[in-house]
């Protein structure tokens, strides 16, 4: 196989990876919120489940979860996940849940760290919640978190590899795959670039939304 | 009936009873400084009267109309309800709280803005848009007059973060008069201020005052409130302890503890 080809087959792989990642974060970020939000929340029968997934999702391997969405309907609904598609959904399903969960706690941490102040001046103002929530306290949480979630996001590119247990067409999986046929190593290395260029474009996309809200202090 | 009434007033924090029944009145147009000791009750006073607190007992009245009925008797009120009813005053914190993603002029008139959107709203006419442009104009220009008045026409564009301490406070109170409120409340308004700071701010109050606002004002600067007010009232473990002129207050207390406060006060 010429490096040309490799390229190419790596670039096809990087294209999964790309939709999982894509799809996680779009799902994983307001199903994040609305977790926080109901861990927050005062009555029990929300509360409760909430954290209880939290604790579950956190407790647990990804890749456990991944193998229990992409087999489990399977084998106890009759369900069974057979096409691409229907597999790339699932995976993408259990990482949206599993990132949300990690969200969730860094969204739960920024909205509590915000003074309750600025909540009372909103109230004197004759503000109601909603308001308050999105036009106060919203974009001083969004400020504070781009740190901690950026971490997060750059996670999320590496873990994708961890997709191979079911959809065995991601970059890591086809880099492996070439590396077993062709009896060659450096591909690996050269799919690692892959994410070292792409964690390196979204290192620079949050610094530049990071600098975007310089413009005030929290 | 006196404009603004507070009966019997009480709040307990746990086993602590920080407001052990509180009554008193203001009339139109008057200053009443509430002066005392840390953990007299006073904050806590000034933030039930903002139904920032809800007493256990109580009542007040604005004008006639009782805005906090006495919850052993009140049934629970709609949310649309008490926001209708803290309009009635306006609060300035001690810590200014002002919203740091929005300008001086956008902290002037954002409340004011969705006010006026829940109005359009209300009468059907949010979709036209020339009505709804001329309403966020007339806002515009007041917070613009609000802010020379504060003596910040120069700073409406500023964030708070680029403000001083004493700016970030007149901003404050410019987002407090937005709203038009029939009672100014002040939490010491000057106590996170540096010495320097204080005096624009007290300036700013003393200029409210001649345009007959009705002000409640917790304080530490004891000179400033026997300059300003109408009527002083000394709050210990909280009960008012002594109520009266400034000249009574100050000048010949009746109760030993007001005297006692006074004096190491001026120390």
């Amino acid at each position: 196989m010429s490096f040309w080809q490799i390229t190419l087959q790596l670039l096809e792989g990087f294209g999964y990876t790309l939709v999982i990642f894509g799809v996680t974060l779009a799902a994983a970020i307001p199903l994040g919120l609305l977790i926080a939000l109901g861990s927050m929340s005062r009555f029990r029968p929300v509360c409760v489940p909430c954290r209880g997934l939290v604790w579950i999702i956190r407790g647990t391997p990804l890749m456990l979860q991944i193998i229990v969405f992409a087999y489990g309907p399977g084998l106890w609904l009759d369900i069974p996940i057979r096409t691409i598609q229907e597999q790339m959904l699932m995976v993408c399903i259990a990482f949206a849940i599993n990132y949300a969960c990690y969200f969730s706690e860094i969204f739960r941490g920024g909205i509590q760290s915000i003074s309750q102040g600025q909540y009372e001046a909103g109230q004197v103002l004759g503000m109601t919640g909603r308001q308050i929530f999105f036009r106060v306290v919203l974009l001083q949480v969004v400020k504070r978190i781009i740190p901690p979630i950026s971490n997060e996001i750059i996670t999320l590119v590496k873990d994708t590899a961890l997709a191979s247990v079911v959809v065995h067409l991601d970059l890591f999986t086809v880099a492996k795959q070439i590396v077993n046929r062709e009896v060659i190593l450096w591909p690996l290395f050269y799919a690692g670039l892959f994410y070292l260029l792409f964690n390196g474009l979204l290192t620079v996309l949050l610094g530049k939304l990071e600098k975007k809200l310089d413009y005030f202090k929290v | 009936m006196a404009f603004f009434e507070v009966k019997n007033i009480t709040k307990t924090f746990g086993n602590t009873e920080v407001l052990k029944g509180i009554d008193f009145s203001v009339e139109k147009g008057q200053v009443v400084s509430i002066i005392g000791s840390s953990g007299s009750g006073k904050t806590t006073l000034l933030r039930c009267i903002n139904f920032l607190e809800t007493p256990d007992t109580g009542e007040i009245v604005v004008d006639g109309e009782t805005v906090l009925d006495d919850p052993a008797r009140a049934g629970k009120i709609s949310e649309q309800e008490l926001r209708k009813r803290r309009l009635h005053f306006g609060l300035v914190f001690q810590s200014f709280n002002l919203f740091p993603q929005y300008t001086a002029k956008e902290n002037l008139t954002l409340a004011a803005q969705l006010q006026a959107k829940e109005r359009l709203k209300a009468q059907g006419m949010h979709k036209n848009r020339e009505t709804v442009a001329a309403e966020m104009q007339k806002i515009s220009e007041k917070a613009d007059d609000v802010l020379a008045r504060m003596g910040l026409a120069d700073k409406a564009g500023f964030y708070p973060c680029a403000l001083s301490g004493g700016q970030c406070q007149r901003v404050a109170i410019g987002r407090a008069l937005m709203l038009e409120p029939e009672i100014l409340c002040f939490d010491e308004p000057t106590s996170a201020l540096d010495p320097e700071l204080t005096g624009e701010v007290l300036r700013v109050i003393k200029s409210l005052r001649e345009e007959n606002h009705t002000m409640i004002i917790v304080t530490h600067e004891m000179e400033f409130a026997k300059s300003i007010s109408d009527k002083v009232i000394f709050m210990a473990d909280g009960v008012i302890e002594e109520e009266g002129t400034p000249e009574e207050v100050f000048d010949n207390p009746k109760s030993e503890r007001t005297r006692a406060f006074l004096a190491h006060d001026t120390k």
